[in-house]
């Protein structure tokens, strides 16, 4: 698990893992760790980095509402994109 | 049994809606209640569903609000969008899921007379009532006492005309005439899962349009933002606290999708029949109610016995294995507006699963009863 698309809602997630799914990339739901749920998201999916470009794309098409991308860095996780 | 009351709930579901309960029992946990393997397959199915509901109602997969009733969904719509002293337009063909919020919530009622026999002529009404300070419209796409449709596509331009939110009771037309949220234009549209969507009891759909953002009625834990002590913004969080009915949505979702392969307009087309062949059995003993003609109606037909009362109507078909409705139906304003407000009628109602020989002997029955003198 490197990067996660933190989206606000259940819908929000489950709405661009489908659209996920559907392009052939594995697109697993994850708990949000704390560092990411206390800023106002509720789902994540976990994206591996090599892959997160492309998702990025797939979620603006699907128009999945606003996410944020956390990516693992050092001994936790930082926004990279918000 | 043979069930004629389908308006009430249909009892007869494709056999797909029991296998999906049963097995959402069984194997799925919360949605939005953890990532273990029980909830994700929760979610997953409960979105499954909702991204269909979205499809059928021409809605944003976010704007489909999972709810217990079509009364609930009514409550949410009404009491969000309006406060006391506001004055709201409706039919005269309105069931108490829309008058009693109203009443109860003292807001004032604007009512437009539809004669159930002549729906034709209710946008002319609305046309005079929508003036003035008029902050919402809510009007049923059918009624559930006479089956007639009301012409709401047409009611829906004159309050888009007007910059009047409207919402639709679509409880029993959904699943027998296509609505789309986004098409009419409407605010918002209100349906009970367990009528003609086949569904189980207990489900209910608020559908919401993108700028329509009633107030919740109730608030409490959604899975999501759970470090604030005020309701998420985000929909459909914002509208459904507390634990869903996980069987009763998967259990809609099959009711859905069977509704969707036959499509509303042979289910319709289906229903009319069936109440045309009773119709056309029905001797002089007994009289029709509200009834036009045919195709401005659903599978409801409301009628009364010369000389019996309608529960006692009921009675003997009831002890002939035949479940019909007898009394007000929840509608006391469609009966002053028919003037069957005193005695009440006798409703029968088919659905998609009802078969022609049903009806048949339904109507050897009440020519039975139709000879008895009391």
């Amino acid at each position: 698990m490197e990067c996660i698309l933190a989206l606000k809602t259940l819908t929000a997630a489950m709405e661009l893992r489908r659209a996920l799914i559907a392009a052939g990339m594995a697109a697993p739901v994850v708990a949000l760790p704390r560092e990411i749920s206390s800023q106002g998201c509720a789902q994540g999916i976990s994206i591996p980095r090599e892959q997160l470009s492309r998702a990025e794309e797939l979620a603006r098409r699907v128009a999945a509402g606003r996410w944020r991308v956390f990516c693992m860095q050092g001994d936790g996780y930082r926004e990279v994109r918000g | 049994m043979i069930y004629l009351d389908a308006a009430a709930t249909t009892l007869q579901k494709p056999d797909e809606v029991a296998l999906a309960i049963a097995d959402a029992v069984r194997t799925c946990a919360s949605p939005g209640r953890g990532s273990h393997a029980a909830a994700l397959r929760a979610a997953e199915r409960v979105h499954a569903v909702r991204a269909l509901a979205a499809e059928t109602f021409g809605a944003s997969t976010h704007n489909v609000i999972f709810t217990h009733s079509a009364t609930e969904a009514l409550n949410i719509a009404i009491l969000g969008l309006t406060k006391p002293g506001d004055t709201v337009v409706t039919s005269s063909l309105e069931h108490n899921a829309v008058m009693r919020p109203l009443y109860e919530g003292r807001r004032r009622v604007r009512t437009v007379r539809c004669p159930p026999a002549c729906p034709q002529t209710c946008p002319e009404g609305f046309s005079r009532a929508l003036r003035g300070r008029v902050r919402l419209c809510v009007c049923t796409a059918a009624s559930n006492v006479f089956g007639t449709i009301l012409p709401v596509a047409d009611i829906a331009r004159i309050c888009t005309q007007r910059g009047i939110p409207l919402v639709v009771d679509a409880s029993q037309a959904a699943g027998v005439i296509p609505l789309s949220i986004s098409a009419l234009g409407a605010a918002a549209l209100c349906t009970a899962g367990h009528k003609g969507l086949y569904g189980p009891q207990g489900t209910g759909l608020l559908i919401l349009s993108d700028l329509c953002r009633p107030r919740p009625l109730v608030f409490g834990g959604t899975g999501s933002f759970s470090a604030h002590l005020s309701q998420p913004d985000e929909l459909p969080d914002r509208y459904e606290s507390g634990t869903h009915n996980v069987p009763g949505i998967l259990g809609l979702g099959e009711g859905l999708r069977y509704v969707r392969k036959r499509g509303e307009a042979d289910i319709l087309r289906g229903e009319q029949e069936l109440i045309e062949h009773l119709c056309s059995r029905l001797s002089d003993s007994w009289e029709i109610h509200g009834r036009g003609k045919a195709n401005d109606h659903t599978g409801v037909l409301a009628l009364t016995h010369r000389s019996l009362s309608c529960e006692d109507v009921a009675q003997r078909l009831s002890g002939r294995g035949i479940a019909v409705r007898a009394g007000l139906c929840c509608a006391p304003m469609a009966h002053r507006t028919a003037g069957t407000l005193s005695r009440g009628v006798v409703r029968i109602s088919v659905s998609d699963l009802n078969t022609a020989e049903e009806v048949r002997l339904a109507a050897c029955a009440l020519e039975e009863i139709g000879e008895c003198r009391q």
